[in-house]
């Protein structure tokens, strides 16, 4: 089992607080990069030939920025080349770049599940965070997406936008919970070299307390369960049967093969990543060479490293079993300690975060992770 | 050479106002040096001193002079300025008949000039008055020469002028020198005494002694005792100093050179020592003679605690030529293994630490200096303290000493009143004043030494625009009403942050360093509660809230590389924290607390 996921690197212009590598000022995908994506999977595919693919995800980036049949013929050719047995297959939506016909286009294409980046259906917060699309345009695909039974809908939300307040958090979340199964909501995250970062550094914007997130948090965990969501991972939430397949994989350090500028891969307890740059990809691609810039052989204590700190984002949690031997002996003092603070929850044979454990999961993690067994001890 | 052709002087004078510069001179006109190695600076031989312009170690050099057709020994002891070094400088000064009191004519004479200058007054010295630097546009000659009147006595036509950089009126002060400055006493045919003035160490020859011999004559081959230790040793070789060491067969009463004596231990050769012949039973040592005491305590740990079998190895090799520095091991929660370092003064410790670092190539911790405290006890005995985290029980002790110091502040008379405040601020005590001239006042204050540790002298200049200047000498130890203040975290005392003040300034210190922690110690799962008390009594206090929120939203596109790494990173950072009961405190925040900020 393996997850395949496509990046596509463009946008048609770049958000305030986007730190990822994708190029502004496109509205279409340049045909080469369709075309070095379809060689460099050819390529790839002998590696994988014996894995079955659960999930395909189209991510970016914009990919609504394909045209319908360039997403038809690329889902097309990686059908004929890897074995996508009854795939969940997701397109990530931005609601300013598709109509209804493109819509249905990808539907046709095979898609099955789509991933739409609302955000916010409040106008100031979307001007705010330089969005594109507009309330209206969000609504409306989202009552298209509504139509078709057979098809999971998921939408994104940022907790934590200036100017964000309970009511108009409230809002944009019951509009939503009407037309999806699935919801990823995170907080707004600051990065480096982003535009809102050197805002926030020059005290053009001010950001809302950690209290205030708090809050956010806790009010959008409670609205999203009354409607019968299962909170299953830190930023997400679905109704059972609509958990994300190809993140569940992430999460369970499942292998994926990743295709396209910047995508990262898992196999055989290997990580790779490819170059970043979709120039340097596609000149990599052309001319024959390895699109690979950064890979590592994990070791053991990586490896559990990684279990810990995926394991504890989830609502299956860590098994009580691993902690036998994967942990030294403070490790059942911190769990306790955990426990008894109300961060940790044991559940039958799971230890999983409480919701205020779940804000805290970086730090819980480095603690775990502070007191995993010594690599001696983890070999034997 | 008859002792009535020798002439023994040092020079006297405030950093920058030409000492090193007039030496070179005078060595040039003497043709002591060759002209192919003479270089500037030529006796500041140490790289830190000649960065620095100060003297650490006391050097001498004999130059031979021509005048009126007589050849005389001139022999020129350079001792260092600083208060830290008094007793080698006072010991220098004994060495000598005379000496050159050399101000800078745009600048005056300086508090530091004025403890040497009476140093040497004491010691019964000729003072020679020289205003250097007269070729500058600054210089003012009547003025600074009235002023140097005013301290001495005498004429201002007796001050002679000079620049040292231009050559000019070197010759007539050479002159001058050999005309007024009385030859040694001293008499070869009585048994040999002579003072050890200052000592180094060869990693060859052991201990090599600079001498001064008052009577009697030091040869080669010779058995010696050294009277404060008793032990006897042979003379293996004796000689002067040029720019090299030039052995001789002899020095006579009157001269000033070098011993090896197979002396294997630094501390065996004490500045201030009298060298006899081995079977003499009757002769008095030389007067003046103490053991060095530390006054200034500091810890200094290598910021790699891997390092400390480096630190200890260079500590050892440091005290070799450095018999004022000692040091223990010690340890503390918060830094862990390192010693305990007593030094005689501020600079003393600065230099220490920066040969440590440059010398040996140490990256080093400096706690926050403090002074060694005497502690009467209720049955009448006393314990002397350096560290806070041992001072006993208070229940037992009957009151506290600490050591004060007499400081000479000399200030244009404008800025009196903000330093009067600044002294008064740390706990000091007007004594008495005196006008040095129209501008300027010399002001004596007594103050714990324990307040001008840190940062004093930089509030003296920053507070007169760097016009004034200050010094001190040791005064005594004088009880206090002093308590130890002690910080707890969650009920925890850290022990590395225990320390010992006044009780009217305890609030604000408590107030101080909690208010600090508060911002340095990360926020934890749970309220951290931060104290500081004196016994049991809290006196100040403040709470961090605990963490609500530390969590990475997404783990985009797979990209789990980067999060693991950014744990791996925590994780290694975890291990450098300390833990105070459950409290996980960064080894930065201790370094921030405790470091001395230069």
């Amino acid at each position: 089992m393996a997850g395949l996921y496509v990046h596509i690197p463009f946008c048609l212009s770049k958000c305030r607080y986007c730190g990822f590598y994708s190029e502004g000022g496109n509205s279409f995908i340049p045909h080469a990069y369709i075309a070095a994506l379809k060689k460099d999977s050819l390529r790839e595919a002998p590696l994988w030939k014996d894995h079955t693919f659960r999930s395909v995800y189209i991510g970016g980036g914009t990919p609504s920025l394909l045209a319908s049949h360039e997403l038809a013929d690329l889902l097309n050719h990686l059908g004929q080349n890897y074995n996508l047995q009854d795939a969940e297959i997701t397109v990530e939506v931005n609601p300013a770049t598709i109509d209804r016909m493109r819509f249905e286009g990808y539907l046709r294409a095979g898609v099955n599940r789509i991933s739409i980046g609302v955000q916010s259906l409040i106008s100031h917060e979307l001007i705010f965070l330089e969005r594109r699309h507009n309330p209206t345009q969000a609504r409306a695909l989202l009552k298209w997406a509504s139509d078709f039974s057979d098809l999971s809908v998921s939408a994104d939300i940022i907790i934590g936008i200036p100017g964000q307040t309970r009511d108009s958090l409230t809002w944009t979340l019951d509009v939503v919970l009407n037309y999806v199964d699935h919801l990823s909501c995170y907080m707004l995250s600051i990065d480096k070299g982003t535009r809102l970062y050197r805002d926030v550094k020059g005290g053009k914007v001010k950001l809302p307390s950690d209290d205030q997130l708090v809050r956010l948090y806790r009010l959008t965990d409670t609205l999203i369960e009354e409607h019968s969501f299962v909170h299953y991972e830190v930023s997400n939430w679905a109704k059972p049967g609509h958990e994300s397949i190809h993140n569940l994989n992430y999460w369970s350090c499942g292998e994926y093969l990743g295709i396209g500028a910047g995508a990262h891969s898992h196999l055989c307890g290997r990580r790779y990543m490819r170059v970043s740059d979709w120039k340097t990809y596609v000149d990599l691609v052309e001319s024959g060479r390895s699109t690979i810039t950064m890979e590592e052989c994990l070791t053991d204590e990586q490896k559990a490293i990684e279990r810990v700190m995926l394991a504890l984002r989830t609502s299956h949690g860590l098994k009580v079993d691993d902690f036998e031997g994967m942990f030294n002996k403070h490790a059942l003092k911190l769990l306790d300690d955990l426990i008894l603070r109300g961060l940790l929850i044991k559940s039958g044979e799971n230890l999983l975060l409480s919701p205020s454990g779940m804000l805290l999961e970086c730090e819980i993690a480095k603690m775990l992770v502070s007191e995993l067994a010594s690599p001696q001890v983890l070999l034997a | 050479m008859s002792t009535r052709h020798i002439r023994n002087f040092c020079i006297i004078a405030h950093i920058d106002h030409g000492k090193s510069t007039l030496a070179d001179r005078l060595l040039e006109l003497t043709s002591t040096i060759p002209q192919r190695e003479m270089r500037d600076q030529v006796l500041d031989n140490m790289p830190l001193e000649r960065e620095r312009g100060i003297t650490i170690k006391s050097h001498a050099i004999t130059m031979y002079y021509r005048l009126d057709g007589k050849l005389f020994e001139l022999n020129l002891i350079d001792t260092p300025g600083h208060v830290d070094f008094t007793y080698e400088v006072s010991r220098s000064l004994a060495a000598c008949e005379g000496a050159i009191l050399l101000v800078d004519a745009s600048q005056g004479v300086e508090a530091q000039t004025l403890s040497n200058l009476y140093m040497a007054i004491e010691n019964n010295l000729e003072i020679v008055p020289v205003l250097n630097k007269i070729d500058l546009k600054a210089a003012r000659v009547e003025q600074v020469a009235q002023q140097i009147c005013e301290v001495l006595g005498g004429s201002p036509d007796d001050v002679l002028k000079v620049s040292a950089k231009e050559g000019w009126g070197v010759e007539h002060l050479l002159a001058e020198l050999i005309r007024r400055i009385p030859p040694p006493g001293g008499d070869n045919g009585k048994p040999l005494r002579a003072l050890i003035f200052d000592s180094t160490f060869d990693q060859y020859r052991g201990a090599v002694a600079y001498v001064r011999v008052f009577d009697g004559c030091l040869r080669t081959g010779m058995k010696i005792k050294l009277l404060s230790t008793g032990r006897i040793y042979e003379v293996m070789e004796v000689g002067i100093f040029q720019l090299k060491m030039v052995p001789r067969d002899e020095l006579v009463a009157g001269e000033v050179g070098y011993m090896v004596a197979g002396i294997k231990n630094i501390v065996d050769a004490n500045v201030g020592d009298t060298i006899v012949e081995a079977d003499d039973e009757k002769s008095e040592p030389l007067p003046g003679y103490r053991r060095l005491k530390p006054m200034v305590y500091s810890g200094l740990y290598p910021t790699d605690g891997e390092n400390f079998e480096l630190l200890r190895e260079a500590l050892l090799k440091l005290r070799l030529n450095d018999a004022a520095l000692s040091f223990e091991p010690e340890t503390s929660q918060a830094l862990g293994f390192g010693f305990r370092c007593g030094f005689l003064g501020l600079l003393h410790m600065e230099i220490v630490q920066e040969r440590l670092e440059r010398e040996y190539g140490l990256s080093l911790i400096a706690t926050v200096p403090s002074v060694k405290y005497r502690v009467i006890l209720k049955d009448g005995s006393s314990v002397e303290v350096e560290n806070p985290a041992s001072l006993p029980d208070p229940a037992n002790i009957e009151h506290i000493e600490e050591p004060f110091v007499s400081a000479q502040i000399v200030t244009p008379i404008e800025y009196i009143d903000p330093l009067m405040r600044l002294v008064k601020e740390r706990r000091g005590t007007y004594e008495r004043s005196e006008i040095l001239d129209s501008k300027r006042t010399l002001v004596v204050c007594s103050l714990p030494l324990a307040e001008i540790l840190v940062d004093f002298h930089d509030r003296v200049k920053s507070l007169s625009k760097g016009y004034a200047s200050f010094d001190y000498d040791f005064s005594g130890y004088r009880p206090s009403k002093l308590v130890k203040l002690d910080v707890l975290v969650n009920g925890d005392p850290v022990d590395a942050l225990s320390v010992i003040v006044h009780k009217d300034k305890v609030y604000r210190w408590g107030k101080q360093i909690v208010s600090r922690l508060k911002d340095l110690i990360p926020r934890q799962l749970f309220q951290v509660v931060i104290q500081a008390a004196v016994g049991s009594r809290v006196i100040a206090r403040e709470t961090i809230s605990p963490l609500r929120k530390n969590v990475t939203a997404k783990c985009y596109g797979g990209d789990i590389t980067r999060k693991r790494k950014l744990l791996e990173r925590q994780r290694e950072g975890k291990r450098r924290m300390k833990s105070i009961g459950r409290v996980t405190i960064p080894q930065e925040a201790f370094l921030y607390l405790l470091r001395v900020e230069r």
